[in-house]
C-alpha cells in the first residue's frame, strides 16, 4: 500500500483539525467555551494522536496525549475553564502542527521538543487540579532524528477469532436455533464480546416472525484451530453466511469481510471496534484501507465522529437518535477528493471545450441543421460541465481569512497594540489554487498593517480615535474577478515620505507627480520601506515587492489607496481561476490574441477621424480613453494599409482602455496553458492557448500591458 | 408448553404477561394476539416474562421487533421479571442495555449469567 497518499490526507486533515482549534480558542479569549466546543477540540487532538499512532508518529503521540488529558478534563468539567488555559493550548496547537507536518519529514529538533515539554509543564498544575496525577510519559519525549519506519498494515493482527454469522432468513423453518450454535462456542472457548445486528423492519405487514433477522458479530477467544471452530456451525452453515477470521487476521481481511457482509463498512468497522476486535487506532487503518479500495478519500474527520453511526446495531435508543443520525447522514454526504484529480479533470474538460469548440467551427461550415442544432446542443451541456468543474475547486475565501485572527491577535501583543480585526465578504468563492499562493501575500500585508499602519493605543487617544485600531479584510467578486481589499484605520501613507525616500534611492528624480497612485506603486520597488524602523515584525527587507511578484504570478495587481491620517487600503485584483477563460478572439496581422472576456465592454469600428486629436486618446461617449494598437506591440507580417480596424474597449479595474486590433473573431472559451519558463518574464502576456484549428493564440494580459505602455510613455516624456 | 398471554389493563397501558415457551411456535401465533400492541400510542406496556421457560432466537427476535415498533410507535416498552431462560438469552447475546430495562439476578442464578458485554447504557 502507497502510504504517501495517506499521510498527505493525514497533514490536509491535521491542518483542518488544528485551524478549528485555532478559531474555537480564540473565541474562548471573549467568551467560556460551551460543551460543544470543548467536545470539538478535543475530538480534533485525539484523531490526530489516533492517526499519528497509526504511522508511528511517537512525538506528536505522546505531546497530543497530555493535551488531550488536559482537553478530557476540560470537557468532563473536572478540570475548570480558565482563561489562561487559552495561551497554554494555542501554544499547545502551534507546537502539535510544527510536530505533525515535521515528523511526517523525520526533522523534528532537540529545541523544539524542549520546547514542547515546556508547555506540557504548564499543563501540569491544571491537570494536577484535576486528578493528582500528570502522565511520567511526558518527560520521555525524546527528538526522532529521522523518520520512523511506517507500520505496514498488515502488521496488524486481531486479537482473536472474529466470527461474522448471518443465519439465513428461513433457518427457523428448518428447525434450526442459531443461539443454540452461538451457546455452543461457550464450550471451546469464551466469547469475549458479542454484538446482534438486525434487519428487522418496524412495518408489522413487511415483519414475518418466522423468518430470521438477526445477525451477530461475535469476538471470539480459543484455543482450538480455525477447523475445530468452524465445525461449531456445521449444521447451519451450508444454509447461512458465515465468516471465521482466525487471530491475527489483517485488516485487508476485515475489508475483504466487510465487503461480503449486508452492513455499511464505517458501521462494521465500528461495530468490530466495540467487541474489541479493533482499536481506535486499528479502526482508522481499516478506514483508510477501505479508502483505498474506494476511488474517493474518506475523510477522517468524519471518521472520527462515527462512534455512533447510523445503521441497524442494536443500541438503545435515545431521543436524540433520529437526529444524530440526520447530522451523520449530513456528514458523509461530503466527501474529500485529491485535488490533483480535480486539475486533471478539470485540465480534460478544458481540453474537451476546445475540441468542441473546433467541432462545432467545422459543423458550422456545413450545411446540416440537425448536424449544427445536436452540436449546440453539445455545446450547452459541456459548457455547464464546464462550470460544475470549475466549481469543484473554488473554496470560499473565509477560511483563508480565518487564519489571521490568530496573526493579528499575536502581533497586537507583541507589538503593544489593540488591533481588532474584521473580515467581510468570507463566502466569496475563489479557485483553491490561487487561495493557496495568497497565504503569503496577505500576510505580509495584514503584519505591514499591524506593524506600521496602525499606531499605538497612546497614539490613536491623542489623534482622537479609538484605542483600538481596525485592521479589515474583505472580499468580494467584480467583473469576473475576485477583489480583496486590507483596509486599516492607521496613520495612512504619506506620499511625500515615499517619494523622498525614493528619490533618496535614486529611483526618481524631479518633482513628485500628482497621482497618487504613481507614488504608492514606489512601495513596490524592491528595498523600500517607509518604516522608520526595523522591527521583529517587518521592515527587514522583504518587503512588497515580492508581495506584487506573488500576486503578478497569479495574473493579479495590487492598487494603494491611503488618506493620511486615516487609513491605507490594499487592493488585490485577481482572476477567479487559473484553468479556463471566456475569452475574445481577436487578430492582428496573421496572429490571433485571446482578451479575456470579463474584461471586454464593447468594441467600436476605429478610424483615424475619429481618433482624438490628443495622441493615443479615444472619444468615447464625452470621455477621452487611451488606447495602444496592438501592432505596436506584436509586429505582424501582413502589411494590408486598408485593413478596417476595430477599438476594443477594456475594462481594468475601474478604469477604461482601448485595444486596437483588426479582426474581431467573437467570443471564445479557452483553456490557459501556461508560458514556459523562458516567458516568464514577457510582460503584456498572461498565458496561451492552442485554437480549434491547431494555432496558437496568445492571452492578452490587460493590466501589465497597460503597465508596461504607461512605462514607455513616461520614458517617452523623460527624453 | 403452549404459549399463554394474559393482558391487564390499566390507565396507563397494559401489563402483559407471557407464559411457556416463547420459540418458534409462540412466535407463529403472535400476529394473532398483536391486536393490543398496534393501538397503544402513548401508553406503557409492560411485558412479564417470569413464566418464560425457553426462548429462542425466533422469540428474542419478537423481543427486539417489539421494542423497534413501540419506538417508532410511540409507546413505552418494558420487560420485566426476566426469567432465568431469557436472562440467559439476553447475556449471551449481549443485548441488556438494547431494551434498557432493570435486571434483577436471583442470588442462585448469579453463577448462570456473566453481563460481560452489551450492559453498558451507551456503547
Amino acid at each position: 500500500m502507497d502510504l504517501t497518499e495517506v499521510i498527505d490526507a493525514y497533514l490536509v486533515e491535521s491542518d483542518e483539525f488544528l485551524r478549528d482549534m485555532e478559531a474555537i480558542l480564540l473565541r474562548t479569549e471573549v467568551s467560556t467555551p460551551s460543551d460543544d466546543d470543548l467536545n470539538a477540540i478535543f475530538r480534533a487532538v485525539h484523531t490526530i494522536k489516533g492517526t499519528a499512532g497509526m504511522f508511528g508518529f511517537e512525538s506528536t503521540v505522546k505531546f497530543t496525549h497530555v493535551v488531550e488529558n488536559l482537553l478530557d478534563g476540560l470537557r468532563s468539567h473536572n478540570i475548570p475553564f480558565q482563561q489562561e488555559l487559552t495561551e497554554i493550548l494555542l501554544h499547545a496547537k502551534d507546537h502539535l502542527s510544527y510536530l505533525v507536518f515535521e515528523e511526517t519529514k523525520g526533522k523534528i529538533t532537540e529545541e523544539k521538543i524542549s520546547f514542547g515539554n515546556s508547555i506540557l509543564e504548564k499543563m501540569k498544575p491544571f491537570l494536577k487540579e484535576s486528578n493528582g496525577e500528570v502522565p511520567t510519559k511526558t518527560q520521555e519525549i525524546t527528538p526522532s532524528t529521522e523518520s520512523k519506519p511506517t507500520k505496514s498494515n498488515s502488521s496488524f493482527g486481531i486479537p482473536g477469532y472474529l466470527i461474522s454469522f448471518r443465519p439465513n432468513r428461513n433457518v427457523f423453518s428448518q428447525g434450526l436455533d442459531p443461539i443454540s450454535f452461538i451457546g455452543y462456542l461457550k464450550k471451546i472457548g469464551t466469547i469475549r464480546s458479542l454484538k446482534t445486528v438486525s434487519e428487522i423492519t418496524n412495518n408489522l405487514n413487511e415483519f414475518d416472525p418466522e423468518n430470521c433477522y438477526l445477525g451477530f458479530e461475535i469476538h471470539f477467544d480459543s484455543n482450538y484451530d480455525l477447523e475445530t471452530v468452524r465445525k461449531v456451525f456445521n449444521f447451519i452453515e451450508s444454509d447461512s453466511f458465515l465468516h471465521i477470521l482466525p487471530p491475527g487476521a489483517g485488516i485487508e481481511d476485515l475489508c475483504n469481510l466487510s465487503g461480503q457482509l449486508p452492513e455499511e463498512e464505517i458501521l462494521l468497522g465500528n461495530l468490530w471496534k466495540e467487541i474489541g476486535i479493533l482499536t481506535d487506532i486499528s479502526l482508522i487503518t481499516y478506514l483508510e484501507e477501505l479508502k483505498t479500495l474506494k476511488t474517493g478519500i474518506v475523510s477522517t474527520a468524519n471518521l472520527s465522529n462515527v462512534t455512533s453511526p447510523p445503521g441497524s446495531t442494536l443500541e438503545p435508543t435515545q431521543g436524540n437518535t433520529a437526529n444524530q443520525s440526520a447530522k451523520d447522514t449530513s456528514k458523509s454526504s461530503t466527501i474529500k477528493v485529491d485535488s490533483k484529480r480535480i486539475d486533471n479533470l478539470i485540465n480534460r474538460v478544458g481540453e474537451l471545450v476546445v475540441s468542441c469548440a473546433n467541432m462545432n467551427q467545422l459543423i458550422g461550415n456545413m450545411d446540416d441543421s440537425n448536424l449544427q442544432e445536436s452540436s449546440i446542443l453539445v455545446m450547452r451541456l459541456l459548457n455547464e460541465v464546464r462550470e460544475i468543474s470549475l466549481k469543484l475547486r473554488m473554496v470560499p475565501i473565509g477560511d483563508s481569512f480565518q487564519k489571521y485572527t490568530r496573526t493579528v491577535r499575536d502581533l497586537g501583543k507583541e507589538l503593544g497594540k489593540d488591533i481588532r480585526l474584521i473580515t467581510e465578504g468570507n463566502e466569496t468563492e475563489l479557485d483553491r489554487n490561487i487561495v493557496d499562493k495568497l497565504g503569503d501575500p496577505l500576510t505580509h500585508l495584514v503584519r505591514n498593517a499591524c506593524d506600521h499602519g496602525l499606531e499605538t493605543p497612546e497614539e490613536r487617544e491623542k489623534k482622537g480615535k479609538t484605542k483600538q485600531g481596525t485592521i479589515k479584510l474583505n472580499a468580494y467578486h467584480e467583473a469576473g474577478s475576485v477583489v480583496i481589499e486590507i483596509t486599516d484605520d492607521g496613520n495612512g501613507i504619506q506620499k511625500e515620505k515615499v517619494w523622498q525616500k525614493a528619490i533618496d534611492k535614486g529611483l526618481v528624480s524631479g518633482p513628485m507627480p500628482d497621482s497618487e497612485e504613481e507614488v504608492f506603486q514606489l512601495l513596490f520597488h524592491p528595498g523600500l520601506s517607509t518604516a522608520s524602523q526595523i522591527t521583529n515584525v517587518s521592515g527587514r527587507g522583504v518587503g512588497l515587492d515580492v508581495v506584487l511578484q506573488n500576486i503578478e504570478s497569479l495574473r493579479g495587481n495590487i492598487t494603494v489607496k491611503s488618506t493620511p491620517g486615516k487609513g491605507s487600503a490594499f487592493i488585490l485584483r485577481l482572476p477567479l481561476t487559473l484553468a479556463i477563460i471566456d475569452g475574445f478572439l481577436v487578430e492582428v496581422g496573421n496572429n490571433q490574441f485571446i482578451i479575456p472576456m470579463d474584461m471586454v465592454l464593447e468594441c467600436l469600428h476605429f478610424t483615424e477621424e475619429n481618433r482624438a486629436e490628443t495622441n493615443q486618446f479615444f472619444p468615447l461617449r464625452g470621455s477621452l480613453i487611451p488606447y495602444l494598437r496592438l501592432r505596436d506591440y506584436y509586429p505582424s507580417e501582413s502589411n494590408d494599409k486598408n485593413l478596417r480596424e476595430n477599438i476594443v474597449i477594456v475594462r481594468n479595474g475601474e478604469k477604461k482602455a482601448g485595444i486596437v486590433v483588426e479582426r474581431l473573431l467573437g467570443e471564445y472559451q479557452t483553456v490557459i496553458k501556461p508560458m514556459g519558463s523562458v516567458f516568464r518574464h514577457v510582460k503584456g502576456v498572461s498565458g496561451s492557448s492552442i485554437l480549434g484549428s491547431g494555432n496558437v493564440a496568445l492571452i492578452i494580459d490587460i493590466p501589465s500591458l497597460f503597465e508596461r505602455t504607461i512605462a514607455l510613455e513616461n520614458e517617452r516624456l523623460n527624453q | 408448553m403452549e404459549p399463554v398471554q394474559t393482558l391487564r389493563e390499566s390507565n396507563s397501558g397494559f401489563e402483559i404477561i407471557w407464559q411457556g415457551y416463547l420459540t418458534v411456535p409462540f412466535v407463529k401465533e403472535w400476529k394473532n394476539l398483536s391486536d393490543v400492541w398496534t393501538n397503544t400510542k402513548g401508553k406503557i406496556i409492560h411485558l412479564d416474562l417470569q413464566g418464560i421457560e425457553r426462548i429462542d432466537t425466533a422469540g428474542i427476535q419478537l423481543l427486539v421487533y417489539l421494542k423497534e415498533f413501540s419506538q417508532s410507535n410511540h409507546y413505552s416498552f418494558h420487560l420485566k421479571n426476566h426469567s432465568l431462560a431469557v436472562l440467559k438469552v439476553l447475556d449471551l447475546l449481549g443485548l441488556v442495555s438494547f431494551f434498557g430495562d432493570r435486571v434483577k439476578v436471583k442470588k442462585e442464578h448469579s453463577n448462570e449469567v456473566e453481563f460481560k458485554y452489551g450492559t453498558r447504557k451507551f456503547s
